[in-house]
């Protein structure tokens, strides 16, 4: 792409591209040039001064060329003052000089400066031991000081939770405003006052408003930023590091674990290794204290048979008998009712390998396709939905070049609670690679905000199919689908949709999408033309659209937008789907879905099918079992009999509360392997205690299908079995011959069985494994209108929900730091509705749905649409399903003033 | 022959009338050198703060790996330690000390130092892991440095 200079720096010759700054040239050139205040992601700045070198060019006569020395070499005119080299780019023939005495002097002396003030505790400060500028003045600077005055000195501040500000110890490189800024879109930190007296604090000194994601104390280079939840715990040489992959969402960002003993104390990112590099959100940072619990399950629990109840309590066995017990229960109700009375549940949070082995130890041992991952869903979908929305398995983009896309339409997720490094991705995009956001989202979420330029489409709720139709109609109104990157038309079953699609959509002029949707026809029109002529483009979703009621049609919307604007076709531009797990995208790879096989083979497909039943050594179903809602009913019904359910509180995800607990109290077996007695385990028979991600290996697919290894950075905790154990366990006792010694073996499996997956080892994966992508595309495309209007289940307030970046799952509520950032749980109204209902600060509220209500503490949110009520639904005191199931376009809910809230905290 | 004899004899005999090397342990112990090293101390500030702040030092520099320190933040109202970080925890594990002096060399703050009590005979092998209560020097003892 750029042209390539010859750089010497140190006499070291090394070719780089053309614009690539000294710092980064040095260190292709194995020299080392120090750095404070230049970073990998931020501009460069220049502020610290130590990267002082001296920089000569070749000397250049009239003509432009070269002038030759006596040594027959170039002539070399040298600058007669040291440059900065994070700010200074390369050209052809620059010398670089880091050891010559003038560039020495200058380090030196900057050394010096910056010590000026800085104070001589490095025995009390967190950051001693991995400090760079302890390191750089042990490595460059005087061993006395020649200052006598007093230092300058100031009051040390508790920012808020996480952040401890100690700025007497500041050097002002501006790393961590500039990151708050720029990645974050934060702004929270900022200077005070100036030159010598300068002051990083929050505005008005305040306590942090903000994502307290700890970014800024990982990019100090020195400890006047340092992490409150770590003070004064350990010195890094205490702690063992293990690099893995975050639990808490679907971007597969690094996390480097530091283990004391048997304890982790921090989680850090890692600069330049990961898709995230030292990128790390509030949860990923400050996440992990659920693994040291003491709350957790260490051993196994057994319910004789029967319901639930006095006198029929959970009693600790031993894993042997708790195996036993299972498989016993298990064979009995497979010899009674068939295999269909057997369903598996879960297994998003699970590594790819014992995903493999949940699905496996359901189709080819007990011989039931009941199989599936996706516990919240609340529309049926084929386990393809996901994939075929998302161009059915063509090469995606990586995050990193999502950040570069030029146009990105986030649809229905706030992705700072869902997905908070996509957020830092998009932002930082938006600030430093001209991204433009279109935000179509109910709310004014923190993506949509005005300062980041983009367009926010405030749809009115349940009007998403609307918003998604005027939109495709309005692209397709531009021409036709562009053709693929390499030329060749779109595929066959595009261009045969189309005409039918065209017809369908001919309703959905952008007035009448207007007038569904509340947006400006002109914004749909605009939104659309930007995102079919941008140079490259991306669409997003999560789990807003795939837990919608209308999923189906949802879906297949996004896919006709995805080919309509070239987001599916065109090179650099693509569809992502950020799902809610770590594992979602491994559990659908791996066929934790009723109608496919790992590598989305469908069953039906006898041809397909065979190798599998041949390495499997089994004879399996080829009609598709039943998805996640269809269990849920089917259990509630008495027709699914035993229920296995891994790492998922069914009671909270079930979209439908009264009718999960009608299910787990008439199944006859529930089996639950989880970390600990969660609200479902109690209902269970059978309680594997399980490992957390630290304490086991294997892979994770990330949202952009990239598989990455995870490492297990502490012993079991005593009793606790990982889940792969855990089914081997059973399907031995079942009869089956596995003998997987270790998750690689599993994987061996996986790569010699799984379309997609061949060739691949654990080795491959290392350090960043690679997007797994097939052409042709694995799932066939189509182009079909999407139109399902029917109306929202109740009447009343529109129910809009979602995630929050403080807590996530049941794991979240373990965590003491997690939960009090989160606050209490609010039911949020429109300022206009919050009036209408005559509410006032401290009331509570009573939602009333079709299946339940729900009381809760109110608050005021100008970012809710008049209309509706926003309630998150991770919080521990938030049942969310208690209400019922939504159905339609949505759920509505009644809601009347309930009295003074009798919860204020958690 | 008897030359020879008698001058053997005779260093023999001087020694009767010098004062003896050996002592009566344990009636009568030696007086140990300044810079003798034993068991060690953690010593005190003269207003009687703890001087170690829980930095580390010695446990890093420790080339047998027999120290462990688990620091914490003060409580400001009743501080063990001046600044803001103590050692919460610190032990020696006095069967792995090499008694080399490496911790007293690294400590920033002078509180660790090698003394000249060697008695560190025990029957059990948890006695040899010297926690913190057994390291820090009495109150009365506060701004007692050894000479060195």
């Amino acid at each position: 792409m750029s042209a390539k200079v010859r750089v010497t720096i140190n006499g070291r010759t090394v070719e780089v591209p053309a614009g690539t700054l000294v710092t980064d040239a040095a260190r292709a050139a194995e020299v080392h040039i120090p750095v404070f205040c230049s970073h990998a992601k931020l501009p460069p700045l220049g502020a610290c001064r130590i990267c002082l070198v001296e920089i000569g060019l070749p000397r250049k006569d009239r003509d432009g060329k070269p002038v030759l020395g006596a040594d027959g070499g170039p002539e070399i005119a040298w600058n007669p003052k040291p440059q900065t080299g994070c700010t200074t780019p390369v050209s052809e023939g620059m010398v670089v000089a880091t050891d010559s005495p003038v560039a020495v002097k200058a380090r030196k002396g900057t050394m010096e400066f910056l010590l000026v003030n800085h104070p001589l505790d490095c025995p009390v400060c967190d950051e001693g031991g991995e400090c760079q500028l302890q390191d750089l003045a042990f490595a460059f600077g005087a061993d006395f000081s020649r200052m006598s005055d007093a230092k300058r000195t100031f009051v040390s501040e508790n920012l808020g939770p996480v952040v401890k500000k100690e700025a007497n110890r500041c050097i002002v490189c501006m790393r961590c405003v500039r990151y708050c800024d720029e990645i974050m879109g934060e702004d929270a930190l900022t200077p005070h006052r100036r030159g010598v007296r300068t002051e990083i604090s929050s505005f008005d000194r305040q306590p942090l408003d903000c994502e307290q994601c700890g970014n800024c104390v990982e990019v100090c280079p020195v400890g006047a930023l340092t992490a409150l939840p770590y003070r004064f715990k350990a010195r890094p040489w205490d702690l063992r590091q293990h690099i893995t992959i975050c639990p808490w969402c679907s971007n597969g960002c690094s996390v480097r674990l530091g283990v004391r003993g048997t304890e982790i104390l921090r989680a850090r990112g890692t600069e330049r290794r990961g898709v995230n590099q030292e990128y790390l959100c509030v949860r990923g940072r400050f996440g992990y204290g659920f693994v040291n619990d003491a709350a957790r399950l260490t051993g196994a629990l057994v319910r004789p048979p029967g319901a639930a109840g006095a006198g029929n309590a959970l009693e600790p066995a031993s894993f042997e008998e708790a195996v036993a017990h299972a498989a016993a229960r298990l064979r009995e109700i497979a010899a009674r009712d068939g295999a269909d009375a057997i369903a598996f549940l879960g297994g998003e949070k699970l590594g790819l390998e014992e995903q493999y082995l949940f699905q496996k130890l359901a189709r080819a041992v007990l011989g039931t396709n009941h199989v599936d991952s996706r516990t919240r869903l609340v529309a049926p979908l084929p386990g393809t939905a996901f994939l075929k929305a998302t161009g059915g398995g063509r090469p995606s983009i990586s995050l990193d070049e999502l950040g570069r896309t030029k146009e990105v339409l986030v649809l229905g997720d706030d992705l700072q609670g869902e997905s908070p490094f996509l957020q830092a991705v998009l932002l930082r995009g938006q600030h430093q690679q001209g991204v433009h956001l279109t935000v179509a989202h109910p709310r004014r979420v923190k993506l949509a905000r005005a300062r980041f330029g983009g367009v926010w489409l405030g749809l009115a709720p349940g009007s998403e199919l609307a918003l998604l139709n005027g939109l495709t109609r309005a692209a397709l109104d531009l021409g036709d689908p562009l053709p693929a990157p390499s030329g060749g038309p779109p595929p066959a079953e595009v261009a045969a949709g189309l005409p039918a699609l065209r017809t369908a959509l001919a309703a959905w002029t952008p007035e009448r999408a207007a007038q569904a949707t509340g947006v400006p026809a002109a914004a749909i029109v605009a939104a659309a033309r930007r995102l079919r002529e941008a140079p490259s483009r991306a669409i997003v979703f999560g789990r807003a659209y795939a837990e919608h009621a209308q999923a189906a049609a949802l879906l297949q919307a996004v896919e006709n937008l995805g080919w309509a604007t070239g987001a599916l076709t065109a090179g650099r531009s693509c569809v992502l789907y950020a799902g809610p797990h770590s594992g979602t995208q491994g559990a659908l790879d791996m066929g934790l879905a009723p109608d496919v096989l790992p590598g989305y083979v469908p069953l039906a497909d006898a041809a397909a099918r065979a190798p599998f039943e041949k390495q499997w050594n089994a004879k399996l179903g080829a009609a598709p079992g039943l998805t996640a809602p269809e269990i849920l009913a089917a259990a509630a019904a008495g027709r699914v009999k035993a229920l296995w359910i891994v790492g998922d509180e069914w009671v909270r995800s079930a979209p439908d509360r009264a009718l999960v607990e009608q299910a787990l109290a008439r199944a006859e077996l529930v089996i639950v392997s989880d970390l600990f007695l969660t609200e479902t385990a109690r209902r269970a028979h059978v309680v594997f205690p399980a490992v957390s991600f630290a304490e086991k290996e294997g892979v994770l697919v990330d949202c952009e299908r990239r598989l990455q290894r995870t490492a297990r950075a502490l012993a079991p905790r005593r009793g606790a079995k990982s889940d792969g154990e855990i089914f081997q366990a059973v399907a031995r006792a079942l009869g089956a011959a596995w003998s997987y010694r270790t998750n690689e073996d599993v994987f061996r499996e996986i790569a010699r069985l799984v379309p997609g997956y061949e060739g691949l080892s654990w080795a491959t994966l290392l350090p960043l494994g690679p997007q797994w992508a097939s052409e042709p595309a694995r799932v066939a495309a189509s182009l079909r209108p999407a139109a399902d209007e029917r109306p929202a289940a109740g009447e009343g307030l529109w129910l809009l929900s979602g995630g929050v970046l403080f807590q996530q799952g049941s794991l979240g509520h373990r965590i003491e730091l997690l939960t009090r950032l989160a606050g209490a749980a609010c039911a949020r109204f429109h300022p206009d509705e919050w009036k209408r209902l005559g509410l006032t600060a401290g009331d509570a509220v009573l939602l009333e749905g079709p299946g339940g209500s729900l009381t809760l503490p109110v608050a005021v949110d100008e970012s809710v649409p008049p209309g509706a009520v926003f309630v998150p639904y991770a919080h521990r005191d938030v049942e969310l399903n208690r209400l019922g199931s939504p159905g339609g376009a949505g759920l509505r809910v009644k809601a009347s003033k309930a009295g003074i809230a009798q919860r204020t905290g958690v | 022959m008897i030359k020879e004899l008698a001058t053997g004899l005779g260093v023999t005999l001087g020694q009767f009338f010098k004062k003896p090397v050996t002592l009566q342990y344990p009636n009568e112990k030696l007086v140990m050198f300044p810079r003798f090293r034993g068991l060690h101390i953690l010593a005190r500030h003269e207003d009687g703060l703890e001087r170690c702040v829980g930095c580390e030092l010695c446990a890093v520099a420790c080339p047998a790996d027999a120290i462990f320190v688990k620091a914490a933040e003060n409580d400001p109202d009743r501080p063990s330690s001046h600044g803001e970080r103590y050692a919460e925890r610190y032990e020696i594990n006095m069967l792995r000390c090499i008694f080399c002096g490496m911790c007293e060399e690294a400590c920033p703050e002078d509180a660790i130092f090698l003394e000249k009590d060697y008695e560190l005979a025990d029957y059990r092998r948890e006695a040899f892991i010297y926690t913190k209560d057994e390291l820090l020097v009495g109150e009365e003892k506060a701004g007692y440095l050894p000479v060195r």
